[in-house]
């Protein structure tokens, strides 16, 4: 396999298999969106001292 | 399209509708329907950022390229913009997080008072207008579907337009998740069939020059830098700011920009290969549509559907996203500080969605007026760096106090700036068939110098710079900032 079609096959497979996967990701994921709080951004703070 | 490519089609239309009408429910206020109320997850912000900024001028620009000169195509028009992305991602992103902006303009309104916010606004209200995005999903229409251009450019709005003002950037980001899905997917398994089809990838240095295998292409350097620093733009993108103020937490945009460049760069390379495909097979069509026009050939009935409809969500992913930001430039950036400082959420809520409808009209209103806006969005897009890049960029990282006169004189002159290269370069300029642009020859000692109308950003940035230094050196000391301007919805 040259380098040209390796590139191109990795590509193939990183559109393919990456994007399903950060699709079924997002399945497990999206009732934390749905039913979080929204976070208080206060400012001059970092996400870390938001408070919960 | 046979009965089954088409009800895919429609499946996919009906059910975007379907989530957006879903999503909105949990939609409670200004902040919630403009930043999703900064709860967005690491794979939500992914699919989000890679469709959005990911349209159909990425994927037919990509293509054209790759079609006329080869892989130059990735290496000098869409490896910067990675760079651009990694600086954000690394300089911009933990500033831009730790104060309680929303969008763009709030970045310069912060720091140098409504004046410089409402430029950056107007620069960014038409940057965000989606003409090619809707004339594209009008040309693909009419192509696969046999529908009337005026037809698929108001299909295309009509829906985008709905299931946006239901339930904002959560819907549009929802809906995204699905669009991302299907233009990945569908775009890979196309490229697998194109080149099956060719013989395999191995067979196109045996058809195609061995100028489309250098990163270079047949381009000469000063060209590509040029074109290299569109990448700038990413630094003052208003979708991947308003993306980075509705997530969760700084972790989940690093790990969604990271996800994203593996996503974004193979998109890119397999647009580009796609368009070398259809150069090596002999194709003969206007190279914008070198790559629909191949994949269309080669794929059996129900994958034709599913790439239709990847293509339709690639479009509708970008004109949801600029229609939401476009009407919050109206109404949050320009109406609230200019006209209304204390209007109530609620009430913004609504007339942010009535400016989101007056961005879909005009947006509809140019598609339809012109055959081609690519000139008129490369416009847009160096009147948004000359407006923007210095006020919003020394804003984040300057340590001294800054004069209002500074942010104000950097983003009028950098507006103006590349107006007029504009104006000049096509009032004394010719149009070239070979670069498809427009170049303006002065003879500078003798010598032809050309200027390309692409080059207005170079003017620009350094008229917008030393406008700022003038501004910052005599300028009056900014006054305190009125209760008004600190309010936030």
């Amino acid at each position: 396999m040259t380098f040209l079609a390796f590139v191109t096959w990795l590509a193939i497979g990183v559109l393919v298999f990456g994007s399903s996967a950060v699709f079924i990701w997002f399945l497990f994921d999206f009732r934390k969106v749905l039913e979080s709080d929204a976070p208080p951004r206060v400012e001059g703070a970092s996400d870390e001292e938001v408070a919960p | 399209m046979t009965t089954v490519d088409t009800a895919i089609t429609v499946l996919y239309l009906v059910g975007v509708l379907a989530i957006g009408y879903w999503v909105s429910r949990s939609i409670t206020g200004f902040r919630d329907y403009f930043v999703a109320g900064g709860r967005m997850t690491t794979p939500l912000l992914v699919c989000t950022l890679v469709s959005t900024y990911y349209g159909l001028d990425v994927l037919l620009g990509a293509s054209e390229v790759g079609y006329l000169d080869g892989v130059v195509s990735w290496f000098w028009y869409s490896r910067p913009y990675y760079v651009g992305i990694l600086l954000t991602a690394v300089l911009l992103a933990g500033r831009l997080r730790s104060r309680d902006f929303l969008s763009l303009p709030d970045v310069a309104g912060a720091v140098f008072g409504t004046g410089t916010r409402s430029v950056v606004a107007v620069a960014s209200f038409f940057y965000s207008l989606p003409l090619i995005a809707l004339m594209g999903i009008g040309v693909l229409l009419d192509v696969v579907l046999g529908l009337p251009f005026e037809w698929g450019v108001l299909i295309g709005a009509l829906i985008s337009l709905i299931y946006t003002l239901m339930g904002g950037l959560l819907a549009d980001a929802f809906t995204d998740t699905v669009q991302f899905t299907l233009m990945c997917v569908s775009l890979g398994i196309a490229a697998m069939l194109v080149l099956d089809d060719l013989g395999g990838v191995d067979a196109l240095p045996a058809v195609l020059p061995a100028s489309y295998f250098d990163p270079q292409g047949t381009y000469p350097l000063p060209v590509l830098i040029v074109f290299a620093m569109g990448a700038l733009s990413i630094m003052v993108e208003p979708a991947i700011y308003q993306r980075i103020f509705a997530a969760k937490s700084q972790r989940a945009v690093y790990a969604a920009l990271a996800i994203g460049l593996l996503l974004w760069s193979s998109y890119d390379w397999i647009s580009a290969i796609l368009g070398m495909a259809a150069q090596a097979s002999g194709i003969e069509v206007e190279p914008r549509y070198a790559l629909l026009t191949t994949v269309v050939d080669v794929l059996p009935p129900g994958l034709t559907g599913l790439f239709v409809a990847g293509v339709i969500a690639t479009g509708m992913s970008t004109v949801d996203s600029y229609l939401l930001i476009a009407g919050g430039n109206l109404s949050y950036d320009l109406y609230r500080p200019l006209v209304n400082p204390r209007i109530h959420d609620a009430e913004l809520l609504r007339l942010t969605r009535w400016a989101i409808v007056l961005a879909c009209l005009i947006s509809v209103g140019f598609a339809l007026l012109f055959t081609s806006m690519v000139s008129a969005w490369v416009f847009m897009a160096a009147m948004l760096v000359g407006a923007a890049f210095v006020p919003v960029t020394a804003a984040l990282f300057a340590k001294r106090r800054l004069k209002a006169a500074a942010g104000l004189a950097s983003s009028l002159v950098g507006f103006a700036t590349v107006t007029a290269v504009y104006v000049a370069v096509n009032t004394f300029g010719v149009e070239s068939a070979e670069w498809g642009t427009v170049i303006w020859t002065v003879q500078v000692g003798g010598r032809g110098v050309e200027i390309w109308q692409e080059y207005a950003v170079l003017f620009a940035l350094p008229a917008s710079a030393s406008a700022f230094l003038l501004g910052q050196t005599f300028g009056r000391p900014a006054p305190p900032r009125t209760p008004e301007e600190g309010v936030r919805p």
